[in-house]
């Protein structure tokens, strides 16, 4: 099985508001995936959907080849809310214990390098500790599970830089193991950071989506600079997701065709021809700007 | 290899350590675990717990420039034999650990090491890690380098007599260098 | 265990009342008995005994059973941890059956036992309030009534929101109640006649004489059931 997540026009609608709008996506095994979008955009929704907490309200979702809900699926797999309060009543040793006999695939070697590790103290209640702490709790409880599949909702909500860091480092760690990591959030930089692909959406859909490496060595910015702009219709084609003009400079984005582009230049007397690769952020944004155009 | 900073060991030897951990059943296991490190941190964040860093040579990357990270990790690994930083023989660090060290993930480290032993930098050896290669492949990098340093030098120069400030040439370069690179 | 996680989640609730029912039982035996004489003869703590499990403790009790029926889903989405409840390997079904069975056994629990410690009081009186009849008693309460349980149990699952769900639980049932009381035509199901009836008791010993009304129990517990089924239902299928 190829695919540890699959979705297929997933829609869901909350009265007459649609948080997911025919959602299309596949999660590829064995890589860390970035599921990134604004809020609001339907990121959270999705992850509950994929676990059966909301249900789906037309449209399709498997998570490791079974139907989202199947029970025996959630033994191999681990998750991490955005909200990270767990049983404030119980201790961290208490928590563990109890999460511990719900999957076989349980290392307890793990969670003896976790605890000192994370410096997670056994004897305090959930309720206690700091969210930073409450993160690193959650981490713990899923990594032990050696899982094939880890689901995390924004998991550096409220954690500071080098704690961020930390959680980022784990995840690796695990990625190197064999699990596939499927993470939410709005940060760019973290997706760009660890991410071998990238999923992006708004208003339910996907806007963006592949391989992060392929889309570095796809997309490109052309910037021409002419005496006389031509109209931004001469540089229309395959590939071309936006023509801004900026005063005497026309900035295209393309996904192919960019030596077409650039060749473009000196044919229509362009003073100045400049191609730039393009990083993620500067592509998410215009993605969801174009978006938003069609809308 | 296992060693224990002598701060530490009456952490280990009561029946539970500062952090609660029951270790009567798990001292022996903590000495025979391969690789662990154990070693007395004080009240800071550990943040690079599980070592400090291991790998021999500088990379630092920038993963929102829009240059693949593997890639970035291909030219710094291949310019810190050029510059010998790394000379034949030197051990690598294994994929997870160099993946954990920078904090991308291990897939990039792969391709990275992949395209290494490809340009013939760099040897894996299954299960035994990856070794800088011997031979005339680096030496003979290291006399091309110093080769295209001279011809950067002049045309350096040339391009400053023609008027071109440095941000125009670089442009020029990097308009050449990525057409190209979308050619292929 | 999820058991222990449930069990743990109620007991300080369910001990609690456990202990205010003791407490109510106790001081309605000794109200009842002194009110009618000074001297406290065997029989008055038959009469005091019928009168508190008929009257304080079902009132107290029909209360406390509605409260044991709190909890769920929606109080653990209130909370933050329903998320990683979920998560679990153990299905809604599961974890429905849990939580309404602990709260069950909760009930009948604090049904019987503050009906047994009228017994004990008795005896420790100097008196006398046979445990056979206490236990009946008590076991015609606790199953009968399980309808109040149910209705708390319900009404946790549609709103969220602990006072609200014991708010309008206990509205419904003082609405049913009396309708049933006051509706000439509906007068047949009062709940309160139809599980304690005083026919069953005679009338100069207060000893139980008669039969159970076993109908009106398995009527009862037979309509706690047809909510308990409504409630488990709306756990499958809600979004949380």
């Amino acid at each position: 099985m190829k695919a540890v997540v699959e979705t297929r026009e997933l829609t869901k609608r909350f009265g007459d508001h649609y948080a997911l709008a025919g959602l299309t996506m596949t999660v590829p095994r064995g890589q860390i995936v970035g599921f990134l979008g604004r809020n609001g955009s339907g990121k959270t929704t999705t992850i509950k959907i994929l676990l059966d907490v909301v249900r789906r309200t037309s449209g399709e979702a498997t998570v490791l080849g079974e139907p989202t809900g199947s029970v025996a699926v959630r033994r191999r797999i681990g998750f991490l809310g955005e909200d990270k309060r767990f049983y404030s009543y119980m201790t961290v040793r208490e928590i563990i214990a109890f999460t511990r006999p719900f999957f076989p695939t349980w290392r307890v070697e793990t969670e003896t390098r976790l605890l000192m590790d994370f410096e997670l103290p056994l004897n305090r209640k959930v309720s206690t500790l700091s969210k930073g702490m409450r993160t690193k709790l959650g981490l713990l409880l899923n990594l032990c599970r050696h899982s094939e599949l880890l689901i995390l909702d924004e998991p550096s909500e409220g954690l500071d830089p080098v704690m961020a860091e930390q959680m980022l480092q784990s995840l690796v760690r695990q990625a190197a193991d064999g699990t596939t990591i499927f993470f939410s959030s709005h940060q760019v930089a973290e997706v760009e950071q660890i991410a071998d692909h990238v999923i992006a959406i708004e208003h339910g859909r996907v806007i963006l989506e592949g391989s992060l490496d392929d889309l570095r060595k796809k997309f490109r910015r052309v910037n021409l600079v002419f005496d006389d702009p031509p109209p931004p219709e001469a540089f229309r084609r395959d590939g071309v997701d936006r023509v801004i003009v900026q005063g005497r400079t026309i900035s295209i984005l393309a996904s192919c065709n960019v030596d077409e582009l650039a060749a473009l230049g000196p044919l229509l007397a362009a003073k100045s021809v400049d191609v730039q690769p393009v990083g993620l952020k500067e592509l998410f944004l215009e993605k969801v700007k174009a978006d938003h155009a069609n809308s | 290899m296992v060693y224990l900073h002598l701060a530490n060991i009456h952490v280990l030897i009561g029946e539970r350590n500062a952090f609660g951990v029951d270790t009567r059943n798990q001292k022996l296991s903590l000495f025979q675990a391969k690789g662990l490190r154990i070693s007395w941190r004080p009240k800071r964040l550990a943040l690079y717990h599980y070592c400090d860093t291991v790998s021999p040579m500088v990379i630092r990357l920038n993963p929102s420039s829009g240059i693949p990270i593997y890639l970035q990790i291909v030219e710094q690994i291949r310019h810190s034999i050029e510059i010998g930083a790394l000379v034949e023989g030197d051990q690598l660090p294994a994929i997870r650990t160099l993946a954990e060290e920078l904090v991308v993930s291990p897939n990039t480290v792969v391709k990275a090491y992949d395209d290494l032993e490809q340009e013939g930098l760099i040897r894996l050896r299954h299960g035994a890690g990856a070794y800088v290669e011997k031979g005339n492949l680096a030496k003979s990098r290291l006399r091309r380098f110093r080769e295209a340093s001279v011809v950067v030098k002049e045309t350096v120069r040339k391009l400053r007599s023609m008027g071109l400030s440095d941000d125009q040439s670089r442009r020029l370069f990097e308009a050449e260098w990525i057409e190209e690179a979308a050619a292929r | 265990m999820p058991i222990r996680k449930v069990w743990r989640e109620s007991r300080w609730r369910f001990l609690f009342i456990l202990a205010a029912l003791l407490i109510v039982t106790s001081a309605s035996v000794f109200y009842n008995a002194k009110a009618e004489s000074v001297v406290i003869e065997s029989k008055d703590f038959h009469e005091a005994g019928v009168r508190t499990i008929q009257g304080a403790l079902f009132l107290f009790w029909g209360f406390s059973a509605m409260f044991l029926g709190l909890g769920g889903f929606l109080r653990e989405r209130a909370v933050g941890s329903v998320d990683y409840t979920l998560s679990l390997p153990v299905s809604r079904t599961r974890w429905f059956l849990y939580r309404s069975l602990n709260g069950a056994l909760q009930a009948m629990a604090a049904a019987l036992i503050p009906a047994l410690s009228v017994s004990v009081i008795a005896a420790l009186s100097g008196g006398d309030y046979p445990v056979g009849d206490a236990l009946l008693l008590g076991l015609r309460l606790g199953l009968g009534g399980m309808l109040f349980y149910s209705v708390g149990l319900l009404a946790s699952t549609l709103f969220a929101g602990d006072f609200t769900s014991a708010g309008i639980g206990i509205a419904v049932v003082f609405a049913v109640n009396n309708s049933t009381r006051v509706i000439e035509s509906l007068k047949r199901l009062n709940l309160q006649d139809a599980i304690t009836p005083m026919y069953m008791i005679d009338r100069s010993t207060f000893l139980i004489r008669g039969q159970m009304p076993w109908s009106g129990i398995a009527f009862s517990f037979a309509l706690s059931l047809v909510l308990s089924a409504w409630a488990w239902r709306v756990t499958i299928a809600r979004d949380f």
